[in-house]
């Protein structure tokens, strides 16, 4: 017996919409880690710029010129600026999706971008968790896909939980 | 053809070691040349020269013979194993299904000795994975039959490799006679290969620099004098010779590179042989193919040819554009349309939804192209000569980014997507959208508030964007994108 045929009329518009999905958020305490990591190289730069003018003024005061200090300083302003401005308005923009056909990844404030892996091209993944991440219990979640050396998707600052329940959902669909 | 003979592990062809010297020796050359040459002229050293000579060659010859008494393979039921190494072992096992191509070579002593050189592509290789140097012809041709899964339609493994195509196929799908060789050659990039032919010269001048000195030196004052103050009028000359020598070059090396060029669709497979001193035979089966990509020049177009890049699943440097690809010259439209038919042939250009992009695309191509005119400007510092020259930058680079723009452009029928780009160096792209691995959306501060978005394409085998079209459309591509690849059932390479 002929099985019962069906051909459909498929729209675009009637496809599942990523952008009118609700990406979840990442966990706060990523976010104070960005914070310290961005204040932390901030202040850094900025020791490493004081110690170069002390040594400079007591070495050579005679070539010290307020000047010199314009251009490193406008610069560090701008820079941490924009670095600041972006994990400010930024943070909240990061969030990850998962469909049950494939995992999304939004990020990005003045450069932002959403990134889509069907579960069914993820060759292998991985979690990796550095010192700082384990004291906070946060993780990234890596997945590769066929054609690059590199990680094609990285998650940073997934809560272990998650994250170990994300790879096992990426395993069971890659199995099924 | 028996597979048994494959599944005891095995060395290769014992002219491997010659093989191997060669490749080593080379190598050395290669890395070491100028200081060779410096340390050459030096005459304490130019008096041991024959010793120094010989413990080289002994020390290459060594290597040479623990690379190959240490390179063994063999067959298992699903994989190529290989051991190799004398004191770091390294055992590599290649599963038969990630094999993506399999070439054959066969350099002059290859073939005076009926010999074939074996290379095997995978998709984790940015490269080739594996080189035999040297095995049994025959021994080649089982091996490449077994590796690719042997007795595919319209493959017949037994046939030696300068027979085999002639055999199948009586009419090649195509080939260059020498007028379109010449035509290949002619069409290059001779500003390129001047370029590398003028880089060339100097590197092998400079370390000779002792030799050409003296001779300068002994020529008499006069000469000197004269050059001093006639080398102007040697610019013409040497533009011309320049010229010459470049479209010299470009020809030359299309002869060597696609002499006998032959491409053949043999069964599932596209077989490609050519070369002049190094016969070249790369079989890649169609269903391998990622991405087709051709590209064209002004003067190419005028001759009604393409060059076509065939790019297979490979591993890459992310968004890097290098990898595993087979080039094909001069083909004509026909032509193109076949390799289509038989590598994508769900691709149907009748049926198809047009992506242009956004207007402020162009504007921002002319931007761009109006850069150039600060530093140029800060040369002639501003002056008369400046701003002659700048209305005509300004013209010209209006019609250029103009056509540019027009020139873009990115067709679906819902099975692939061509991705069309470049006005004076124009270059198209087809790829299928089941086989794409992931896709993404980037947006920034300039092209959000204009609703506008790019879309990236990530194939296995390189990305491809789709840039500055309106953010319902690239929302829809994305979307699209998605559902093709995630409601395909079977195998995408």
């Amino acid at each position: 017996m002929m099985e019962e045929f069906e051909n459909n009329v498929l729209r675009t518009e009637h496809l599942p919409q990523i952008h009118a999905e609700e990406f979840e958020k990442l966990p706060l305490r990523y976010r104070n880690i960005r914070w310290a990591t961005c204040g932390l190289v901030a202040l850094g730069v900025l020791l490493i710029f004081v110690a170069l003018m002390v040594a400079g003024s007591i070495l050579e005061p005679e070539a010290m010129d307020l000047k010199l200090f314009v251009f490193p300083t406008t610069l560090w302003v701008i820079g941490f600026g924009a670095w600041g401005l972006s994990e400010w308005f930024g943070f909240d923009r990061r969030g990850y999706l998962t469909r049950s056909r494939d995992l999304s990844y939004r990020a990005g404030w003045l450069f932002h971008s959403i990134t889509t892996v069907p579960f069914n091209r993820i060759q292998h993944s991985e979690v990796t968790q550095g010192p700082i991440a384990k004291r906070f219990k946060i993780c990234t979640l890596k997945l590769y896909t066929a054609g690059s050396s590199g990680a094609n998707l990285q998650i940073p600052g997934l809560d272990e939980e998650v994250a170990k329940q994300l790879r096992q959902l990426i395993e069971e669909r890659n199995e099924s | 053809m028996n597979p048994e003979s494959f599944a005891d592990p095995q060395r290769q062809h014992p002219m491997g070691l010659a093989g191997y010297f060669v490749k080593n020796l080379y190598g050395l050359v290669k890395s070491f040349w100028p200081i060779a040459a410096g340390l050459a002229l030096s005459s304490e050293v130019f008096n041991y020269a024959s010793w120094v000579g010989l413990g080289l060659l002994l020390l290459v010859g060594v290597s040479a013979f623990i690379e190959y008494r240490y390179f063994k393979f063999h067959l298992t039921k699903e994989a190529l194993v290989v051991h190799s190494g004398w004191i770091q072992k390294e055992r590599m096992v290649i599963p038969f299904e990630r094999i993506q191509a399999v070439h054959l070579h066969q350099s002059a002593w290859h073939q005076a000795l009926g010999l074939c050189g074996l290379k095997v592509d995978t998709a984790g290789s940015g490269g080739s994975e594996l080189d035999f140097a040297a095995l049994n012809k025959q021994e080649a041709l089982d091996l490449r039959a077994l590796l690719t899964g042997g007795a595919r339609e319209g493959v017949n493994p037994e046939q030696p490799l300068a027979e085999s195509v002639e055999q199948e196929e009586p009419e090649p799908l195509m080939q260059l006679d020498t007028r379109k060789l010449f035509k290949v050659g002619l069409t290059q990039n001779h500003l390129r290969n001047g370029l590398i032919a003028v880089g060339a010269f100097f590197t092998v001048l400079e370390p000779l620099e002792r030799w050409w000195g003296t001779w300068i030196e002994s020529l008499p004052e006069w000469t000197l004098l004269l050059f001093a103050f006639a080398w102007v009028l040697l610019i013409i000359p040497a533009i011309i010779l320049f010229v010459f020598l470049a479209v010299l070059v470009s020809v030359v090396s299309a002869f060597i590179k696609y002499y006998r060029f032959r491409a053949d669709i043999q069964g599932a497979d596209l077989s490609i042989e050519s070369g002049l001193f190094r016969r070249n035979e790369f079989r890649i089966p169609l269903s391998k193919v990622q991405l087709l990509d051709w590209k064209s020049t002004w003067l190419r177009r005028k001759l009604s040819l393409e060059t076509l890049q065939i790019h297979q699943a490979r591993a890459q440097a992310s968004g890097g554009s290098q990898g595993l690809g087979i080039t094909i010259p001069g083909l004509e439209i026909e032509q193109s349309n076949l390799i289509i038919q038989s590598v994508f042939p769900k691709w149907n250009p009748s049926v198809v939804e047009h992506f242009r992009p956004d207007s402020y695309f162009r504007y921002r191509l002319f931007l761009f192209a109006l850069l150039p005119l600060l530093p140029i400007g800060l040369v002639l510092g501003m002056g008369w000569l400046f701003w002659i020259f700048a209305p005509f930058w300004v013209a010209f680079r209006w019609v250029t980014t103009q056509r540019k723009f027009e020139g873009y452009r990115v067709t679906t029928d819902g099975v692939g997507v061509m991705i069309e780009s470049g006005w004076w160096f124009k270059r198209r792209t087809l790829l299928q959208w089941h086989q794409l691995q992931r896709v993404s959306f980037h947006q920034n501060r300039m092209i959000e508030p204009r609703g506008l978005a790019h879309i990236v394409l990530h194939s296995a085998a390189g990305s491809r964007s789709i840039r500055f079209v309106k953010e319902t459309d690239a929302r829809r591509i994305m979307d699209f994108a998605a559902y093709r690849i995630e409601s395909h059932v079977g195998s995408w390479m």
